[in-house]
């Protein structure tokens, strides 16, 4: 865990309406996809920072996934506290990759595409709005298609907001309490405001070995560890 | 016989101290923070006699200065912190435990088990909200014992009759809370049907009740330890020039 001084060098308008961005980040700060870094533009009086989830980190940028604040403004400096939680675990000798976004713009798990890709793997993006520098590689699907994932993919990646949670096994066409045919791992999407610090719990998930904090042991957890009541 | 000071009493090393709820149950890694002044103590999250587990509406919402939180106080119970005690003993500062219980039997049995650990050099007593006087001053009374006892309650009840007998009583010191606050729940239907949220209310709109509070309590013999809307330095001398002893740090801690 780093601090680090960014920049926002560029920001952008997602077709879903969102905003996302590019920082310059010094010294860089390495992350998996599903890693977050907290933000804070400096000199303001925001009361909390600000969760950023990153597509990719090349060169000591940071592409933050939408939504950015939209009172964030080109030149504007920041400063960043992470890698924070825990990402995918993308697991080895993959081949088929499915990704869900089903509550929105899926570039969080954009990261996921990019390392897919170089592991030469096929992926598919189940989602509502398709970025618009996905590579041409990606094959995009309705998300009432999703259940069919389970019998072709080697690794699905879903992200889902809290409230959402308890409905994945409906949306998988899963019965409830029974495990994932595929190896599924979920990117519970919830407010952390702490970064872990406080442990406040206001980002608690429940698991089946107790209730686990979003911020520090997520938020991407194994679907079959998920308690989803 | 020499007289304590606050100051001594309580073994602060500075007058920058973390509110209950802002790092934890042990600091992680404080060398992160952004606030550079050295902290003179840690103070515990909430602790309850037994395991409070998280809210089912828990939630965070962010209004125009600041923001709800609401998260039922989730802690592992006296038991499960000691588990966790060993990691004071690395905190290079004195640690206090915030404890909050619904009667002075549970209170009582928390301030002896915590008497008994090394690391411990002071208790702070939450008290609820809008909380009934009597019992409130029963549960002050259950807390007094070897250990300097800080009564912290919301920065809103600060004018509450009962704050002028808690000196009588053996505190040691006031510590001044989040106030709590109502705002639309996320994802409710806005209007008169809408569901409200309540929670600790936190921010840089919350300095100037936090400022009000410490001057009403001026005229009390306690020492007051402030917090409420802390993001720069001079929003936390300007309590300690208003009268507080010492000024406890929230979100600002958070990056």
């Amino acid at each position: 865990m780093i601090r680090a001084d960014g920049e926002i060098s560029k920001l952008w308008l997602s077709p879903s309406g969102h905003v996302g961005g590019k920082i310059a980040c010094s010294p860089p700060i390495q992350l998996t996809p599903g890693q977050y870094v907290l933000a804070r533009q400096d000199g303001s009086r925001e009361a909390l920072p600000i969760a950023l989830f990153v597509y990719s980190d090349k060169g000591g940028s940071l592409q933050a996934a939408p939504p950015l604040p939209t009172f964030w403004k080109v030149g504007d400096r920041l400063s960043l506290r992470g890698p924070c939680g825990k990402g995918f675990r993308f697991p080895a000798g993959v081949h088929k990759v499915a990704l869900a976004a089903l509550d929105g713009n899926p570039y969080r798990l954009e990261g996921l595409v990019h390392q897919a890709l170089s592991h030469q793997a096929e992926v598919t993006l189940y989602c509502a709005f398709i970025p618009a520098d996905l590579p041409v590689a990606v094959e995009i699907l309705p998300l009432d298609l999703l259940p069919d994932a389970l019998r072709w993919a080697d690794f699905l990646a879903i992200e889902t907001c809290l409230r959402s949670l308890a409905e994945l096994p409906a949306r998988l066409k899963l019965p409830a309490g029974q495990v994932s045919p595929c190896p599924t791992q979920v990117l519970a999407a919830v407010d952390m405001p702490c970064g872990g610090v406080a442990e406040c719990g206001v980002c608690s998930v429940r698991t089946r070995r107790g209730w686990r904090l979003a911020c520090l042991d997520g938020p991407v957890f194994d679907y079959n560890q998920l308690e989803l009541r | 016989m020499t007289e304590l000071t606050a100051w001594q009493e309580l073994d602060l090393r500075s007058p920058w101290l973390n509110a209950a709820g802002s790092l934890g149950f042990a600091p992680r890694q404080p060398e992160t923070c952004l606030w550079e002044e050295p902290l003179g103590a840690f103070v515990t999250n909430p602790v309850s006699m037994f395991r409070r587990t998280p809210a089912e509406e828990r939630a965070v919402i962010p209004f125009p200065g600041g923001f709800l939180i609401h998260s039922g106080l989730p802690n592992p119970g006296l038991k499960g912190l000691l588990a966790v005690a060993r990691h004071w003993e690395r905190v290079a500062v004195p640690v206090w435990v915030h404890i909050i219980g619904n009667t002075p039997e549970e209170i009582e049995s928390m301030v002896r088990v915590l008497e008994g650990l090394e690391a411990v050099s002071a208790i702070e007593l939450g008290i609820a909200p809008q909380a009934e006087p009597d019992l409130t001053l029963k549960l002050v009374r259950a807390g007094v014992g070897e250990l300097p006892l800080v009564v912290n309650f919301p920065l809103t009840d600060a004018s509450e009759a009962w704050v002028d007998r808690l000196a009588g009583l053996g505190a040691s010191a006031i510590s001044l809370g989040a106030p709590r606050g109502l705002l639309p729940a996320p994802g409710s239907m806005p209007g008169a049907n809408g569901k409200l949220a309540a929670g600790r209310l936190y921010g840089p709109a919350i300095l100037p009740l936090a400022l009000a509070a410490v001057r009403s309590l001026r005229r009390q013999p306690l020492p007051v330890i402030a917090s409420g809307g802390v993001y720069r330095k001079t929003d936390g001398e300007a309590l300690l020039a208003a009268g507080a002893m010492a000024v406890q740090l929230d979100s600002v801690l958070w990056l």
